[in-house]
């Protein structure tokens, strides 16, 4: 469409450029990464597709996190996320960070117990409204580099629904698997670094000198809407174990269960609880 | 046409609802649009799978056009304004696949739907001043004024209030591209599919950038500005290409129909919304249950290898991966001011 050509501007690599200052407070705090407060090994539940999935192994590493003034997602933010089409840093604001962690974690999401990443926090004293949680390669990877084996999330377990079972295992990299077609500059463009971004999660608080943040990983929501019965074509392990695949090509190309990890692993609403934690309830 | 009907808010001789006639010198006229697009539809070039698409009816509720002071009250968050000064009620049903007598920004069929001459404390538009510009879609409703609906623009809009729906696309697509592979799953479909989608998604469009306005950078300012010595148009622009791009909260991606036409019986059935709302994104089938193919016949966009799938992109369903979920929410995205400016969406729905 030659009007949504005409708009298609470079789409921008998401940098905060630091937190923000109104002349308020500014503080370091820690932070403390989990799984889901009812996780525990296995993690059993069922889903929308009527598989009770039983997880044995689900690690996702988070980081850096960022903490942002703006609305989330489905309210005002979609706007920033339409400003992220543009190449103008100063859209991509759509609010204003005023807290980041730039630490990195994996978090086995089957422990509801918390660990402490090594790095501290900075954060203004104001009210945090989204989350952003990237999903970043490890130190010393260049995050816009494209083909990385750094995992961001882990996991294996078995599907049963009625005389079905599969048992299956993933890894989620997010590489070319999932990198846009698109050339760079065209509309359909989509930066390999924000791909790596999950934004607008929820996180409303007013964060206090001596507090903590605490960030929870559900990872049911990696599973909602997935179907183990469209994997008859995935490779199998020798021990019978289907291997979920992310692939552009080849002989099995991204399967739709692996497809439905992705989207819950990016998904702005319900795998990541980010909230501020004080003395009292710690 | 009918004049002078609707309620304005506060100050009747400030503003009119319903009317073409121009607003005053120094005042805004409020007019829809759904682009030449809508109205003349879209040529198979269009489409990366082949289609050629005519939408006969796109129909929209239009309510609450406020008009605030002050639209960089909050440069991080456009939600944030000034005081209202003045405003529209309405609700105006609008077919924008039909059109109007105004010139649109793009040359294409506008309809005017109210005028606003003057604050709502009287006073006139500060000519040297932006005001920020918000508007409503809500559901279809029988206190609307039909501006230009039709004879079946009417019983559309009649099935709209009866299911609550906000916006309704109906049209014809036709497959234009080369002749599929015998026994393929493409070579199944219809190659003509009728559809009627109506969604309940209505949303509030708040503080739009003007793309009347020169750039700053790579950014449109918000708001509108009146002139001294004309009216001034501000156009809301339904962007109908929305319906059919394939990956959530961004602006702009190539434009599919097979996943539609995917769930197609032959001709005379219609695909309506209540087909797709089973349909998995994240892994499209036929409605014969075969996994549907990504292709392209576009030399700008290649199809991944495998089964075709949308993005949700961070965005999550009630119904997981429901495709009418998808439809919904990125049909309430199509809500623009002067053809191409973006507002700040609130979405006054669950998708």
């Amino acid at each position: 469409v030659k009007r949504t050509l005409v708009a298609g501007l470079l789409v921008a690599l998401v940098v905060p450029s630091g937190c923000g200052s109104t002349g308020s407070k500014r503080f370091t705090f820690e932070t403390r990464a989990g799984g889901a407060r009812d996780a525990g090994t296995p993690y059993t539940f069922t889903n929308a597709a009527g598989w009770t999935i039983t997880l044995t192994k689900a690690n996702v590493t988070v980081g850096p996190i960022y903490l942002n003034v703006v609305a989330p997602l489905r309210t005002a933010s979609r706007w920033s996320l339409f400003k992220s089409a543009y190449a103008d840093e100063a859209h991509l604001g759509g609010g204003r960070v005023v807290g980041e962690v730039l630490g990195q974690v994996t978090v086995d999401a089957l422990s509801s117990r918390l660990v402490t990443l090594g790095a501290r926090g900075t954060i203004t004293e104001e009210q945090v409204r989204t989350a952003e949680i990237w999903l970043w390669p490890p130190p010393g990877i260049a995050p816009e580099r494209i083909g990385i084996d750094a995992p961001a999330a882990d996991f294996a377990g078995e599907a049963v629904r009625g005389s079905e079972r599969v048992r299956f295992r993933g890894t989620i990299v997010i590489d070319d698997a999932w990198a846009s077609d698109a050339k760079p500059g065209d509309i359909t463009a989509t930066p390999i670094t924000e791909i790596r971004q999950v934004r607008g999660v929820p996180a409303s608080f007013f964060p206090e000198e001596g507090g903590a943040l605490e960030i929870r990983v559900d990872v049911k929501p990696l599973f909602r809407g997935a179907d183990f019965s469209t994997l008859a074509n995935n490779p199998v392990d020798a021990d019978g174990t289907v291997r979920l695949v992310q692939a552009k090509s080849g002989p099995v190309t991204t399967d739709q269960v692996m497809r439905n990890a992705f989207q819950g692993l990016r998904a702005s609403r319900g795998t990541y609880d980010v909230r501020w934690t004080t003395g009292d309830d710690r | 046409m009918r004049k002078g009907f609707g309620i304005c808010a506060l100050a009747l001789a400030a503003c009119s609802a319903g009317t073409t006639t121009p607003a005053s010198s120094g005042g805004f006229q409020i007019t829809v649009s759904g682009e030449e697009l809508a109205v003349s539809g879209y040529p198979a070039s269009e489409f990366v799978d082949g289609w050629e698409v005519h939408l006969e009816h796109v129909i929209i509720t239009v309510e609450n056009v406020r008009i605030n002071a002050d639209p960089d009250k909050d440069p991080g968050d456009p939600t944030v304004l000034g005081e209202e000064v003045a405003s529209v009620k309405g609700p105006f049903a609008v077919d924008v696949s039909i059109g109007g007598p105004v010139v649109g920004k793009s040359g294409e069929k506008t309809i005017a739907i109210a005028t606003i001459d003057r604050q709502k404390n009287g006073d006139a538009f500060d000519p040297k001043t932006r005001y920020a510009f918000s508007y409503d879609l809500v559901r279809a409703s029988a206190a609307a004024t039909l501006t230009n609906l039709d004879e079946r623009g009417r019983a559309l809009y009649d099935e709209a209030k009866t299911k609550g729906w906000s916006s309704i696309f109906e049209g014809t697509a036709t497959y234009r591209g080369p002749a599929p592979v015998a026994g393929s799953v493409f070579a199944k479909m219809p190659s003509e599919v009728r559809f009627k989608l109506g969604f309940a998604n209505p949303s509030a469009y708040l503080n739009c950038a003007n793309t009347d306005f020169a750039a700053v950078g790579d950014e449109y300012p918000r708001g509108i500005q009146p002139s001294v010595d004309k009216p001034t148009i501000a156009q809301i622009t339904m962007h109908t290409d929305h319906l059919f791009w394939s990956k959530l909260n961004v602006e702009g991606t190539e434009l599919h129909f097979d996943p539609i036409a995917a769930q197609a019986l032959p001709p005379p059935a219609v695909v309506t919304t209540d087909d797709l709302v089973g349909v998995d994104i994240s892994a499209f089938k036929t409605r014969n249950g075969e996994l549907l193919p990504a292709r392209s016949f576009s030399a700008d966009y290649t199809a991944p290898a495998g089964t075709l799938s949308f993005d949700a992109n961070q965005t999550t369903f009630a119904r997981p991966n429901s495709f009418a979920a998808f439809l919904a929410y990125t049909a309430a995205a199509a809500g623009h001011l002067n053809a191409a400016g973006e507002c700040a969406i609130r979405n006054e729905f669950a998708p």
